[in-house]
């Protein structure tokens, strides 16, 4: 089982389409697959066609009120789950901090998702809290859209720096451009230049795609709506780049 | 999490069509259409997914090929993988999270193929006003057997996606209602077994029979030990073509019940009938013994090799060689034996004085007392002396002081699960977990100790077969210490797990459940 975390400072880099469409990959090849939306905007649960609302809230939730096992939705996609988003999810970080210890809350609140899932994907909400320090503290990697601007790179600068400070520098980064749009200057420039100063960048990129932004639309996968599209086959090519370096198969 | 769903039979009078109108009139079902499938099902010879309440399939369409994994009640599909044909074993799949579900439960069994079904199967779904996909339900038309084809019943099968139990339940209580279905009692695969005189579970390497805590010794003693000689004989076409390494173990583990068996019940037989037996089981055990151990060695030889720094471990490759060259010749002598004159008419006599034992056996002491008091008796002995001798054990007491421990140990482990039907089942179910651990200690002690010997002697047998690298001969050794090491940790925790078991609440569970003459709870 790997749980893999959809993270940056910075929003509408593309987290949740990328949560979205490497869960539905993982689960279309056969694999248990559930994304966590932990947005409160519950973006991926609007995706896959579910009411972001849970019994109680995020409060019952991380008390151990309510089961995980009883708010679990499926969804179109055989083996693609779903832990719905709830707009209480932005009061996570007070409910978090009010438990004692925020990482071992999450840890077993994961417990009966690891057994039975291969790949828990955590859709993150853009910000550094609480919330995201205990996910660092839990992923087996941090999937990490970047836009090839100035500000994406300076909001990733960050990241490392807040992992830093934190000793989380174990963490694996996976950091990939998103949104590239080869056609400006600066996309192309800070594409050349950040995989040099970063190895650990990924080299597969996600296009600026009309057929990502009909994923409101039509609420699938661009793999569903798109098969055979440019943006479909980046998505794929990620997909494919991200087992291999995480040694899954 | 089970999979919430249901299965109804449709009587062959019911058209599917019929039936499918009446669905998509009721219900707002989306028509995907019909998929005809050919579905080879797979499990291991000891139905280890089948006992996980699962299904394994290569499942073929026009179009597609995969291998799928279901829920053996709902038929609900639990994780695939596609464009593969079905192993023989789990670590012949590519790296994955299907191996490694799939190895987690099989182990190092080998895949059999159990039965083919075609199926026809038409699929609708459920959406809610989302337009999301809330249930999922099939009509299925199928025909069972590998050459001959026989029809089997058509089902209805709806299930419920995750977190929406209601609109299954609503189509159930529509096909219960409306349509007058009744609720399948089997799964597909049951119903396919059946149609070609199979059932699921025909295999379990357990010797429990049906027993009754009255009825003389000697009837029981006979029906356990041809239940024995049964596990024996079911698993020597396995054992002869190395399907897998099990059929020998189980094979070796049913030789030893019967040795233990003849040992400690022989006062419900006539001694010197039992004798010739008792010499021919000790030979069918000695036989087995090589190739197990080679089993063994190769089984766990990446663990093994673990123990060593990475660097020395490549060094060993020539070993592994050695030990795989060696199983062969040992398995083709084993297969030998397995067709012997001797083994068959060891097997043949020993079924026949089972049935027929003949007027001897009435003046055996034990022969026609009652089961219950003759288990008590001899639960109690085998209980006292692995305690006693247990107890005498020091810190420096002799390591073959151990070794006898541990056949002590297994002597009473084995008494208590032949007899294990008339003590009480959550009470003696505690008991043997008790002992487990203690046999686990018992077991590692020994183990180690005789792989490190064991080592050494192939590595010896090597070089005396040829000249070996001088890398891969310190490797063996470094290996053989490194046993040497694990086997004194075994020793040192030996004492607290011995004192674990023969806690008070323990004994006292003991003489609860065996101390004969005692008035049982």
């Amino acid at each position: 089982m790997r749980i893999l975390a959809t993270y940056n400072l910075k929003g509408g880099v593309g987290k949740t389409a990328t949560a979205i469409n490497l869960a539905w990959l993982a689960a279309s090849e056969g694999a248990r697959t559930i994304v966590w939306d932990m947005d409160p905007q519950g973006a991926a649960s609007f995706y896959l066609r579910t009411r972001p609302k849970i019994r109680g809230g995020s409060k019952a939730l991380l008390k151990g009120k309510r089961e995980v096992d009883e708010v679990i939705k499926g969804t179109d996609y055989e083996n693609l789950d779903l832990l719905p988003a709830d707009f209480s999810y932005r009061h996570m970080d007070v409910h978090l901090e009010d438990t004692k210890k925020p990482v071992k809350r999450i840890i077993r609140l994961l417990r009966p998702l690891r057994a039975e899932y291969d790949f828990i994907f955590l859709d993150c909400a853009p910000s550094i809290s609480t919330v995201s320090e205990t996910v660092f503290k839990v992923v087996d990697a941090l999937l990490i859209p970047l836009i090839p601007t100035t500000l994406s790179l300076r909001t990733f600068q960050q990241i490392v720096d807040f992992l830093d400070k934190k000793n989380l520098q174990h963490v694996q980064l996976l950091p990939f451009f998103s949104m590239v749009d080869r056609r400006k200057r600066m996309h192309t420039d800070i594409m050349t230049r950040l995989p040099l100063e970063w190895p650990g960048m990924l080299l597969s990129s996600i296009p600026y795609a009309s057929d990502v932004e009909k994923m409101g639309i039509r609420r699938s996968a661009v793999g569903e709506h798109a098969a055979n599209s440019v943006a479909a086959q980046a998505y794929r090519d990620l997909w494919s780049e991200i087992k291999s370096r995480l040694d899954i198969y | 999490m089970s999979e919430h769903g249901f299965q109804f039979v449709i009587s062959p009078r019911d058209p599917v069509e019929t039936l499918k109108i009446r669905l998509l009139r009721t219900f707002p079902l989306v028509d995907d259409g019909e998929m005809p499938r050919r579905r080879q099902f797979y499990d291991t010879f000891d139905w280890r997914l089948y006992g996980k309440g699962l299904t394994l399939e290569e499942e073929r369409t026009e179009q597609t090929r995969r291998i799928v994994m279901r829920d053996l009640r709902t038929g609900a599909v639990q994780r695939w993988a596609e464009n593969l044909e079905m192993p023989r074993f789990a670590e012949e799949l590519p790296r994955g999270p299907f191996r490694e579900r799939l190895a987690s439960i099989i182990e190092m069994r080998a895949l059999l193929p159990v039965t083919e079904v075609r199926t026809h199967t038409h699929q609708l779904r459920l959406r809610d006003r989302e337009d999301k996909t809330v249930a999922r339900v099939e009509i299925e038309l199928a025909a069972a057997g590998f050459s001959h084809l026989q029809r089997l019943g058509k089902r209805l099968q709806i299930v419920a996606v995750r977190g929406h139990p209601d609109p299954a339940n609503q189509l159930a209580a529509f096909a219960t209602e409306h349509l007058h279905l009744e609720p399948a009692s089997n799964s597909l695969l049951d119903e396919a077994l059946a149609s070609h005189g199979r059932t699921a579970q025909d295999y379990s390497s357990q010797p429990a029979v049906d027993l009754d805590p009255r009825e003389p010794a000697h009837e029981a003693v006979r029906r356990i030990l041809l239940r024995l000689a049964h596990t024996i004989e079911v698993n020597v076409q396995g054992t002869r073509e190395h399907v897998d390494t099990e059929y020998l173990h189980d094979l070796r583990v049913a030789v030893r019940r019967t040795r233990s068996m003849i040992g400690q019940l022989r006062s419900v037989f006539d001694r010197d009938q039992l004798r010739p037996y008792r010499d021919e089981f000790r030979w069918l055990g000695g036989i087995t013994g090589p190739c197990r151990d080679l089993d063994v060695y190769l089984l766990a030889f990446d663990d093994l090799a673990a123990i060593l720094p990475a660097s020395q471990r490549a060094a060993l490759e020539p070993f592994r060689a050695y030990l795989q060259k060696r199983h062969v010749e040992e398995q083709r002598r084993l297969s030998e034996w397995l067709t012997s004159t001797r083994f068959r008419s060891l097997m043949s006599n020993w079924r026949d004085f089972l049935v027929h034992p003949g007027p001897l056996y009435e003046s055996a002491p034990d022969a026609k007392r009652k089961l219950k008091k003759v288990a008590d008796e001899r639960i109690w002995h085998a209980y006292q002396v692995l305690r006693d001798r247990g107890r005498a054990i020091k810190p420096k007491t002799k390591a073959a002081r151990v070794h006898r421990l541990r056949i002590h140990a297994k002597k009473l482990r084995y008494l208590m699960e032949f007899f294990r039907g008339i003590y009480p089942r959550k009470k003696i179910g505690v008991y043997v977990g008790a002992l487990k651990r203690l046999q686990q200690n018992l077991g590692d002690f020994h183990d180690y100790h005789v792989q490190a010997d064991a080592l050494r002697k192939f590595a010896a047998g090597m070089a005396q077969e040829g000249p070996v690298d001088d890398e891969t001969l310190r490797a063996i050794e470094a290996l053989a210490r490194g046993l040497g090491k694990k086997q004194k940790q075994a020793r040192k925790q030996f004492h607290n797990v011995f004192d674990d078991f023969d806690q008070q609440s323990n004994r006292a569970l003991a003489r609860e459940l065996f101390r004969p003459g005692k008035k049982k709870k």
